[in-house]
């Protein structure tokens, strides 16, 4: 090939004892996508950041070669360094909200990188910057140009991101993740953008564990683990046919495809074995309405194969105010939760799908509306008369950190839940809390790990663990394996379907990732601008939508695939 | 242009910031410290006594006051280093037989620095405002309590017309609390006449920034000394915190401080930059006042204990580094009627316990001796203002070794205030009071039974709350006789009466000490109360 | 606007309570401890007043009046705005605290100043110069902070003045006399602005936005001059709001050790002689002040860091999006609420709190 924009051989970063990357070659030439995959703590990120030399503090960086265009990165002083970083080669980092100063507007952050690698002037760094918006599809850039970050979406946050970057006009772009906690639609664009800059020429190295992402623009994939390449060639051959068991492992972590009921991984630590559908979804199923503001709603009355559902939600709305300015987050949304079934809540930031959520939990209180639990009223409700059901309902979240005390180990945590808040004496509940590990498929050894200890996934099925202790009958979750990786993802989607199973729990799943959902739910509904558009069957809704902004949703998703 | 644009937000919370600071720094010239550079002929005197809120002696009266009274103001009398009353705005004087009636003639072509002649009218007008209520005079007013009348028989004549005869009257009228003023001066409002009054001093007031200095500047009509001061400017400061008093003289920023504290005085004797000027105070003695009149203090028995049993003369020596002598008279050492008897004072413990043990006061199982249930506990209320720290340190070793005898002695710090509240409200048993005055009289003041009834403020001066009628009339006739050897003798009995009944214990001169730059040369002119006269002064080479 | 001019007339509300209070609780302070104030309009006590003028002070002044009256009748006269006469200076309180003020106030500022110099300079060496500079400067900053006044005062005399000659032992008018007395001031307050600036300049530097500053090919001192010190300003400067009340108050120290006119001396005589209205109007003047100070403060944080400035839509924004704080940005498609494509530049912003996705190698 012409000569590569990026020569690694043999690249070796450790931090202290500790080796992050070991050995790992890799080669990108002018106008490649190179996909660097792999899991967390594979070592994919250090690598793609040695290239810059900021492999971060306390890292020491060993290579046979490491070449940037014709320049020995190692060689290089702070000053050769700079000029290489943003000028040469374009880190694009993940997650905008946070890589980009939120007191710097967007012209601000472009007008530096101009000004660190060209010789404009004020004007004309203006016009550049203006320019580049437009390059990377932002509308309004006079308007955008002045804003911050905050005051833009997701989409337009990344896209500005990568103006920046664009800015000092680098050979090579290695994005870090860069679809990260994006929904369908705005990684579609995003992906797109990466692929034109790709077929203009511009090396890209492509860091993510978003196999499907990676589908769509790589030329060449790498799957890395443990800080070693263990596969690599071409896209279609790595991702089509892959030939070392750990990438085949990767692949089949995705849910895509794989129909309800089926575990994701044969591994499945639940121990539940691999299975056929126990019913095919559309015989579980009654009829439904198809008008516009549709409810998941059956009749009351149970039949045999179909039992009476276990919570049933009717024209809850809810409209936020604040000083003169309202918002409707709900509107007349209905649903219904079946025992031992699972709704899965589509919808996109702002669709008010958490609202939703919290009004079902009776967390917040509808302006109108009604909710009932198993015939008694739930919502409205006081409190009190709330109270002895409380327990029925359980919620696990995105992020799981956020809802422990960091003070409490696991076992605490579990005593906690066990007790129903009045205690945390872990011993007094020994054998409960040992229960609840082994049916979350933890290992006994966290019982004394706080949870800052505990991994991603490890969190996750503590949070379940806790929720199942009170013994619940309706589980809420909200985006649970959104923050997981693939594999770790796919083995707590496997554990709920096990326990749900094992408990006929009633899941309301919610989720914006729409692969999830079709391997998850019996029942799905589409939420938009607070109203549910469709509901119905999973397989019909996503075989032949009816609404067209489902439609729109699902060719999104088609397309990418 | 974004980067334009955020500037402004940024730059302005710094700029006001920055630019405050140093706009206030630019026109500080008019703000604090007016006090002007010392130049070669200025001389900066740093005061450690409480800024007075009136310039002028005649309202109220404390010590602060003379001190800087008496560089602008003059007396009609003076007293010269052995105690005898001189002339000065006064020239001479007579009294009737029956002591009843005052002659003065006033001084000849004298002029306030205001071009107002000096003459009887004047002085006749002066008595007169000390006298008024109005003026709020303390001072000047109980030292003119006897006088009913004052008349300007003709232009330099003055006469006085007293209740009863007045042996003190002289000693009085040379304090600066009595000091002449001009009448015109008076006339004002007495805000003004208290911002700057006007007198007939070697200097003249020109300004007065509270809180920060008073400006003097020299009086070129000033005829009553020996010409004009030396010095054409004085800058008088407040420096209460006494670390910098002295640290502003060795420094140079000043050249003369009041209230010189032990270990400074110590540590200045070596070198020649700095020089000392010992000025006690007149009046009485630094001492101890016992309450007799309640507790176990009403026995004389346990007065005489305490005094016999505690040793404060090696106290005195080392805390106050040899700047102070131990007196054994109720007078001060400037008194030349002062009556001292050391042997009163002798330490002896052994004869103190036996003391106590006689009077029935019984060691208890503390080791504080008990009577009748109550134990042997003195309250010593102890005003920071009036002690400095050397004396309170004082106090704390009498405190220690009086609980060798048994004695549990009580030590209460308090502020100004408080303290006077303690003691009118005769919740004490020792305490410690200072009071000037010139001349024997003051043994009236303080030891008269009269002196134990309160006045309307709360205020009485007779701490000791001696009630004693043979002392009393001792003191009333000395008060009245004309006969300077009668007065002696009564004065002498007096103070023996006063000795021997325990009634204080006596430690040493009112301190009033100054340490001044070795530049200065003739420092030392004191008057009457100790207030160094800086007319003759000036820089030297 | 409605919300602006409601948060005003909250703020103002709030000021006017604080000083309220403050000049209730001094009143009483300072009238219940023992002490005549008759005493302080006749020289201070002790000072041998006659009982026609002790009688006369009183009946004036209605101090024969139940003390809850002479609350009330005082409270009246300082909602006229009158702060009264000074009782031991014979002048309207509102002349002596404006001589006062002045003097005060200049050197507080000249301490902020001096002690965000000293305090910058430390966090940046703690924090540039590795981590042996980093133990030392913590240790400067703690006993820094912990200095008392009148110690370190008298030291800096010592040594500045007394031993070296470089600066005046009393105050003088010029930027010379104004340097200890300042840095008095300037030194513990120095030590807790340095800790408070190095934590939070190393948790600003620890923010993803520094990395993409560095991958931008920006060097150390321009991530520090253009992304880490405005995000540490933030907490620094809103510390500095709630130093200068304690800049306030050492000023009494300073004041007095230095000789330096200024509210502080004038308190702390008025105190002894119980001096009410100018006990009073000072406390108000320095409640006042103190307010002040803390709306510029306040002001200034917000200026720097426009993330406090949350507005309707975010508080809507928030709402709706309670339990996704990693699944940011508002709605893919603009328009969705007539935010992102209307002229109005809307302030929908979210904290930039960690994205709840895994730790990536």
């Amino acid at each position: 090939m012409t000569r590569p924009l990026l020569d690694i051989r043999g690249l070796r970063v450790r931090f202290g004892d500790a080796v992050a990357v070991d050995g790992i070659d890799l080669r990108i030439a002018p106008g490649e996508c190179v996909a660097l995959v792999g899991e967390s703590g594979s070592g994919k990120s250090v690598s793609a950041r040695a290239v810059l030399g900021l492999a971060g503090p306390g890292a020491r960086v060993s290579a046979d070669a490491l070449r940037v265009v014709d320049t020995d990165v190692l060689r290089l002083g702070e000053r050769g360094l700079r000029a290489l970083r943003g000028g040469r080669v374009g880190l694009i980092p993940q997650d905008a909200l946070a890589a980009l100063d939120p007191l710097h507007t967007i012209g601000r952050e472009i007008d530096r990188t101009l000004q660190l690698h060209t010789k404009l002037g004020a004007i004309a760094r203006h016009e550049r910057a203006l320019e580049l918006l437009r390059e990377v599809g932002i509308p309004n850039p006079e308007e955008r140009i002045r804003q911050r970050p905050g005051q833009l979406s997701g989409g337009l946050r990344q896209r500005a991101l990568i103006a920046s970057v664009l800015a000092g006009n680098p050979a090579l772009l290695i994005a870090d993740e860069p679809t990260t906690a994006l929904d369908a639609r705005v990684r579609r664009g995003i992906l797109t953008l990466l692929a034109e800059l790709r077929d203009r020429g511009t090396g890209l190295l492509l860091v993510s564990h978003d196999l499907d992402a990676v589908r769509g623009i790589a030329d060449t994939v790498a799957v890395m683990s443990g800080g070693r390449i263990v596969e690599s060639g071409p896209a279609a051959d790595v991702l089509g046919n892959p030939a070392e068991e750990y990438t085949r492992t990767l692949l089949a972590a995705s849910p895509v495809g794989v129909p309800r009921h089926t575990p994701l991984l044969s591994a499945s630590p639940v121990g539940v074995p691999r299975h056929t559908p126990l019913l095919s979804a559309s015989a579980r199923t009654t009829p439904l309405t198809t008008e516009r503001h549709t409810s998941a709603l059956t009749g009351t009355a149970g039949t045999e194969e179909s039992p009476a559902p276990i919570l049933v939600a009717r024209d809850l709305t809810k409209t936020f105010s604040s000083r003169g300015f309202s918002v409707p987050a709900v509107r007349q949304a209905s649903l219904a939760l079946f025992p031992g079934q699972t709704l899965g809540l589509i919808g996109e930031s702002g669709s008010g799908k958490s609202t939703l959520a919290r009004l079902i939990l009776g967390l917040e209180s509808p302006d109108s509306g009604t909710v009932d639990l198993q015939g008694s009223r739930w919502v409205p409700a006081p409190e009190s008369t709330r109270r002895p059901n409380r327990h029925r309902l359980a919620a696990i979240f995105q992020d799981p950190l956020s809802t422990f005390d960091p003070r409490l180990s696991a076992a605490q945590i579990l005593a906690e839940a066990h007790s129903g808040g009045r205690s945390i004496h872990a011993a007094a509940f020994a054998s409960e809390i040992s229960a609840s590990l082994d049916a979350v498929g933890l290992p006994q050894s966290v019982r004394s790990r706080r949870p800052l200890e505990l991994s991603g996934g490890q969190r996750q099925r503590l949070s379940i663990a806790r929720a199942l202790a009170q013994n619940p009958d309706i589980l809420v979750c909200d985006e649970p394996v959104s923050a997981l990786d693939l594999t770790v993802q796919a083995r707590v989607l496997d554990l709920l379907d096990g326990l749900q199973r094992e408990r006929r729990l009633s899941l309301l799943f919610i989720s914006h990732d729409l692969d999830v959902i079709r391997h998850v739910s019996d029942t799905v509904a589409v939420m938009r601008d607070g109203v549910i558009r469709e509901a119905g069957p999973t397989e019909r809704v996503f075989d032949s939508p009816e609404d067209e902004y489902t439609r729109a949703l699902l060719a999104d998703t088609a397309a990418r695939g | 242009m974004n980067t334009h644009r955020r500037f402004p937000r940024i730059a302005v919370p710094a700029a006001l910031l920055l630019g405050s600071a140093l706009a206030l720094s630019a026109c500080a010239a008019t703000t604090p410290g007016t006090s002007t550079a010392p130049t070669n002929d200025t001389l900066v005197y740093a005061s450690g006594d409480a800024e007075p809120t009136c310039l002028d002696p005649h309202v109220g009266g404390n010590y602060p006051q003379s001190l800087l009274a008496s560089q602008f103001l003059e007396q009609l009398v003076s007293q010269d280093k052995n105690g005898d009353i001189k002339p000065w705005l006064a020239k001479a004087w007579t009294t009737s037989p029956d002591g009843l009636t005052w002659t003065f003639t006033v001084a000849d072509n004298v002029k306030f620095s205001d071009g107002t002649p000096l003459d009887a009218a004047a002085v006749v007008r002066n008595i007169e405002h000390v006298k008024d209520p109005e003026t709020k005079s303390s001072t000047g007013y109980l030292a003119l309590a006897k006088v009913e009348k004052a008349t300007a028989t003709d232009t330099n004549t003055v006469t006085l017309n007293l209740s009863q005869p007045d042996s003190a009257l002289l000693e009085s009228l040379s304090q600066p609390w009595l000091a002449i003023e001009s009448p015109a001066g008076l006339a004002r409002s007495q805000d003004e006449n208290c911002q700057a009054p006007i007198g007939t001093g070697a200097f003249v007031v020109d300004s007065w920034k509270r809180q920060d200095s008073v400006q003097l500047s020299r009086n070129p009509h000033y005829t009553t000394g020996n010409g004009e001061a030396a010095l054409a400017k004085i800058s008088w400061r407040f420096i209460p915190d006494s670390a910098t008093r002295i640290a502003a003289l060795r420094s140079g920023d000043v050249q003369i401080i009041d209230n010189a504290q032990p270990d400074t005085i110590a540590s200045s004797a070596a070198s020649d930059d700095i020089k000392h000027l010992d000025a006690p105070r007149p009046g009485s003695v630094n001492r101890i006042e016992f309450n007799s009149s309640r507790g176990p203090l009403a026995d004389e028995r346990v007065r005489e204990a305490l005094v016999r049993g505690v040793d404060v003369n090696a106290g005195i020596k080392t805390l106050f580094f040899g700047t102070a002598t131990r007196s054994y008279s109720p007078l001060s050492s400037v008194e030349k009627l002062g009556y001292s008897e050391p042997k009163l004072f002798d330490t002896d413990v052994a004869a103190a316990k036996k003391l106590l043990d006689d009077a029935g006061w019984v060691p208890g199982t503390d080791g504080i001796r008990e009577k009748d249930g109550q134990k042997l506990t003195l309250a010593f209320p102890v005003s920071t203002n009036q002690s400095i720290p050397a004396e309170q340190s004082l106090f704390e070793q009498i405190q220690q070794q009086a609980k060798g005898l048994g004695i549990a002695i009580t030590i209460t710090p308090l502020d100004l205030s408080s303290w006077y509240e303690a003691l009118g409200k005769n919740e004490y048993d020792l305490v410690s009071a200072p009071y000037t005055k010139v001349g024997p009289d003051v043994l009236r003041i303080l030891y008269h039974s009269a002196g134990i009834t309160p006045a309307p403020s709360g205020y009485f001066a007779n701490h000791a709350q001696v009630n004693l009628p043979a002392l009393d009339d001792l003191l009333t006739r000395a008060a009245e006789t004309g006969d300077q050897t009668e007065r002696a003798s009564l004065y002498e009995q007096a103070q023996k009466t006063i000795l021997e009944g325990y009634y204080i214990l006596p430690l040493y001169d009112q301190q009033n000490h100054f340490l001044y730059s070795g530049k200065l040369k003739g420092v030392g002119e004191v008057n009457s109360v100790g207030n160094p006269l800086l007319r003759g002064v000036s820089f030297a080479g | 606007m409605w919300a602006g001019a409601r948060r005003v007339a909250l703020r103002i509300g709030g000021a006017i309570l604080v000083l309220w209070a403050a000049a209730t609780v001094t009143f009483f302070a300072v009238r219940l401890i023992p002490g005549d104030p008759a005493q302080a309009f006749l020289g201070g006590p002790g000072s041998q007043a006659s009982a026609e003028a002790l009688a006369r002070v009183r009946a004036e002044n209605g101090f024969d009046l139940p003390l809850w009256q002479q609350y009330l009748g005082y409270l009246g006269r300082l909602l006229r705005g009158d702060l009264g006469t000074s009782y031991s200076l014979h002048a309207p309180v509102a002349d002596v605290v404006g001589e006062q003020l002045l003097g005060t106030l200049e050197l507080a500022l000249w301490s902020l100043v001096i002690a965000w110099i000293i305090a910058l300079g430390l966090a940046l060496w703690s924090v540039a110069g590795g981590r042996v500079a980093a133990h030392v400067a913590a240790g400067i900053e703690m006993t820094a902070a912990v200095l008392p006044h009148f110690w370190l005062g008298s030291v800096l005399i010592l040594l500045f003045a007394t031993g070296l000659g470089w600066f005046p032992a009393i105050a003088t008018p010029d930027a010379r006399g104004i340097i200890l007395p300042a840095l008095t001031l300037a030194i513990p307050l120095a030590g807790f602005l340095a800790q408070l600036l190095r934590e939070a300049l190393q948790e600003a530097a620890a923010q993803p936005f520094v990395l993409t500053a560095r991958a931008r090919g920006e060097s150390r001192v321009g991530v520090f001059a253009r992304h880490t010190l405005r995000h540490a300003a933030g907490p620094a400067i809103g510390l500095t709001g709630w130093a200068f009340g304690s800049l306030m108050s050492g000023a009494v120290v300073v004041e007095t050790i230095f000789a330096r006119p200024g509210l502080g001396r004038t308190l702390v005589s008025a105190v002894q002689v119980r001096d009410v209205p100018l006990v009073i109007g000072l406390t108000l003047v320095a409640a006042a002040a103190y307010l002040v100070v803390s709306v510029l403060s306040d002001l200034a944080e917000r200026a720097l860091n426009p993330a406090l400035r949350v507005s309707r839509d975010a508080l809507v924004e928030r709402a709706l999006e309670a339990e996704t704080p990693a699944a940011p940005g508002t709605f893919s498609t603009p328009g969705a609420f007539g935010t992102s494509g209307t002229s109005e530049p809307s302030g929908i912003f979210e904290q930039p709190e960690t994205s709840g996705t895994e730790p990536r190698a």
